[in-house]
């Protein structure tokens, strides 16, 4: 039953990243390609159904990392205490510079809130990307299965180390590319014109930069963590893993050099899904491991909630994400095709 | 939908608070921790629901008065007249209706589930110090926690004790039949916030009954005092329901979970108290600046007004002019 929760833990992460990962690039990027007031109304409008959606499933995942390894929640939020807080102010700037933007039409207020949005986006990205880093490096947890990390030490890796070091930042800077690439491909397929023109200009700029990263962070990972390859070895499966991220960087470019502005873009849901299952499969059964020595390691055997729990959660998580499932279908055929907007609609989006 | 889906979860927050109220359905394993053995159990609380009913017709209220704050506001500046009237007649009503609510049943059974699940919070809501028959009803007073008395009280002979179980000389548990140790730990604090619940409480009804009453009699719209009265009222409501969530937390202090785990061996070990102060001045500083934002935005939607009720053709015709005002100028 653990090992189920693992997995949906998991799943769910990696539905959060895929699906706020775009919205959260084409924010990174909108005000570098999107000119005037009606492209960036135009980026607002591509993302804005959605991009609260897509948060929830932030939320969603952090429920359910709470409800099915309590242990590990607790000792995570005390331990990323205030990383956790700046996310949870750059979600709301973010929220922030979306809905106010539109309430006045004022190009000085429009600016401001713009520039939120956009700084906000690119942070977060770099912090989702730097927390994905710390639980792959492990953090320095005591036997009590606690830790607190300050946010920077001496940028080594090692047993005391903090949020930041060179290994986090590189995983930051890496997701922040990573989101970029995804956002402006996600753009390209909602929009037309110069705007779109822009958008895959953008990923033609940043695709060779995200392959010498990956390559780069595959290299410095073993190099980190050497730990990180033992279930590679013992289940040489694994190994497709990296094969389908080369792959989906392939499809990607040949995709996005013949204009099929979907399939370059799901070609970048497959890289980030591959990327965060071969962290996933790397960190099995460990959910949290320790810097401090491997039996401090958090695993879902000593960090799960009761049977009863996980059992009852089974069946009312199954029924949230038919629920859930429904209507996101919903949502995305509503709003799917290029956005246009229409004369006269300056209220809204 | 909106309304299905913020009410339900709206549901399953307080459900979980209400469970740390009167905690249900659990067992303690061999490790200490606590784990939960009946769903059903947990949903179907009874604090859970009269809890739930009691911050909901809260929130109900809140949107009730600032409709009237807001119909009132027109009528007073003359402007949107027709749904000036709308605003504080709907307003009105609904206000009065809920306040009602809000005191019989929903306040009054929480009220009662506190005197026998946790009697000790109730004689620090109403700072009675010692176990009496005929314990009476504080209405207003200074509670003096070191002498153990209330200055300048004003009191209900008796009512306490008819209020929570329904006879003149119940008794009802005072502070010192427990040990210091398990009172809350700010006890003043706790007071104020009930008594400022409740009394404000009181005055929604006596503030809406008397707008109900004008308003029966045809002369609320052109009765100006009440209507400034309910568009001063509008910031009320909310501090209500703020200082309602205080009791409820700060009564059940010291207690987290209650009778299962105390404040003091909940909070995380590894956070410091600077890390604390932080994120705490962090978030001041946030809502402080959304606030001024949010004020600055409801003025202008205030000033701009509803959405005048004209036919298609008229609304062309404005749209048509919003769009290219020098044409029409």
């Amino acid at each position: 039953m653990s090992t189920i929760w693992f997995m949906i833990v998991a799943v769910m992460v990696a539905i959060y990243v895929v699906l706020d990962g775009f919205d959260l690039g084409a924010g990174a990027v909108h005000l570098f390609i999107a000119k005037d007031d009606v492209e960036r109304r135009t980026v607002t409008r591509a993302i804005g159904p959605v991009w609260d959606g897509n948060e929830v499933w932030l939320l969603a995942a952090g429920g359910t990392l709470y409800f099915a390894f309590p242990q590990l929640y607790a000792s995570g939020f005390s331990g990323f205490y205030l990383p956790l807080m700046m996310v949870l102010w750059l979600l709301m700037l973010r929220a922030i510079g979306i809905e106010f933007r539109t309430h006045i039409q004022e190009r000085l207020w429009q600016g401001f809130f713009d520039t939120i949005f956009g700084v906000s986006s690119i942070l977060l990205a770099i912090f989702f990307g730097a927390a994905l880093g710390n639980v792959v490096r492990g953090v320095p947890l005591n036997p009590e299965g606690y830790f607190f990390e300050p946010l920077w030490t001496n940028w080594r890796v090692g047993a005391q180390n903090g949020i930041l070091d060179w290994y986090t930042v590189m995983c930051g800077v890496i997701a922040l590319v990573t989101l970029v690439v995804h956002g402006s491909l996600y753009l390209a397929t909602k929009t037309e014109g110069p705007l779109n023109y822009r958008a895959r200009k953008v990923a033609s700029w940043f695709w060779p930069v995200q392959v010498l990263l990956t390559i780069f962070s595959l290299i410095a990972t073993v190099y980190a963590v050497p730990h990180i390859l033992e279930n590679y070895t013992r289940w040489p499966i694994g190994f497709l893993v990296p094969a389908l991220v080369i792959g989906s960087l392939v499809y990607m470019y040949f995709a996005h050099s013949r204009r099929q502005e979907k399939g370059a873009f799901l070609a970048s849901c497959a890289y980030i899904i591959a990327m965060l299952v071969g962290a996933v499969f790397a960190l099995y059964p460990n959910v949290l491991p320790a810097s401090t020595g491997a039996q401090y390691n958090l695993t879902i055997y000593n960090s799960a909630a009761g049977a009863h729990g996980l059992r009852v959660g089974f069946v009312w998580w199954s029924i949230g994400m038919a629920l859930a499932a429904v209507y996101f279908i919903f949502v995305y055929r509503m709003f799917r095709g290029k956005v246009r907007l229409e004369e006269g609609s300056e209220h809204g989006y | 939908m909106v309304f299905l889906g913020s009410w339900m979860s709206g549901y399953f927050i307080v459900a979980t608070d209400a469970w740390m109220q009167h905690p249900v359905g659990y067992e303690r394993v061999a490790d200490g921790s606590v784990q939960l053995t009946s769903f059903w159990q947990l949903v179907l609380n009874p604090w859970a629901w009269w809890q739930y009913a009691h911050n909901m017709s809260g929130a109900v209220i809140t949107g009730a008065f600032v409709m009237a704050a807001v119909g009132a506001f027109y009528l007073l500046s003359e402007k949107h007249i027709e749904q000036g009237h709308i605003f504080v007649r709907v307003g009105v009503i609904a206000a009065l209706f809920v306040s009602l609510v809000q005191i019989v049943p929903t306040g009054d059974a929480q009220g009662r589930m506190l005197a026998r699940n946790q009697p000790v919070t109730l004689a620090a809501m109403e700072a009675l110090w010692d176990t009496q028959p005929g314990a009476p009803l504080v209405i207003l007073g200074q509670p003096d926690v070191a002498a153990q008395k209330i200055d300048n009280p004003i009191v209900i002979p008796r009512m306490l004790s008819f209020l929570t179980w329904r006879s003149w000389g119940a008794e009802v548990k005072g502070l010192n039949s427990v040990p210091k140790q398990d009172w809350p730990e700010n006890i003043p604090l706790l007071y104020y916030t009930y008594h400022i619940m409740v009394g404000l409480g009181t005055i929604f009804i006596a503030v809406t009954a008397v707008a109900t009453f004008l308003l029966w009699r045809k002369k609320l719209y052109d009765a100006r005092w009440m209507l400034w009265i309910l568009l001063l009222s509008f910031p009320f409501p909310y501090i209500a329901n703020t200082a309602g969530w205080m009791t409820a937390e700060f009564g059940r202090q010291p207690w987290l979970i209650y009778g299962v785990l105390r404040t003091v061996d909940g909070y995380s070990k590894m956070v410091s108290a600077g890390n604390a102060w932080f994120s705490f001045l962090g978030f001041l500083g946030m809502y402080t600046v959304l606030s001024i934002l949010f004020l600055f935005l409801v003025r202008r939607e205030i000033e701009h007004g509803p959405e005048p009720v004209v036919s298609p053709q008229l609304r062309e015709q404005i749209d048509a002019a919003r769009l290219n005002p020098m044409e029409v100028r």
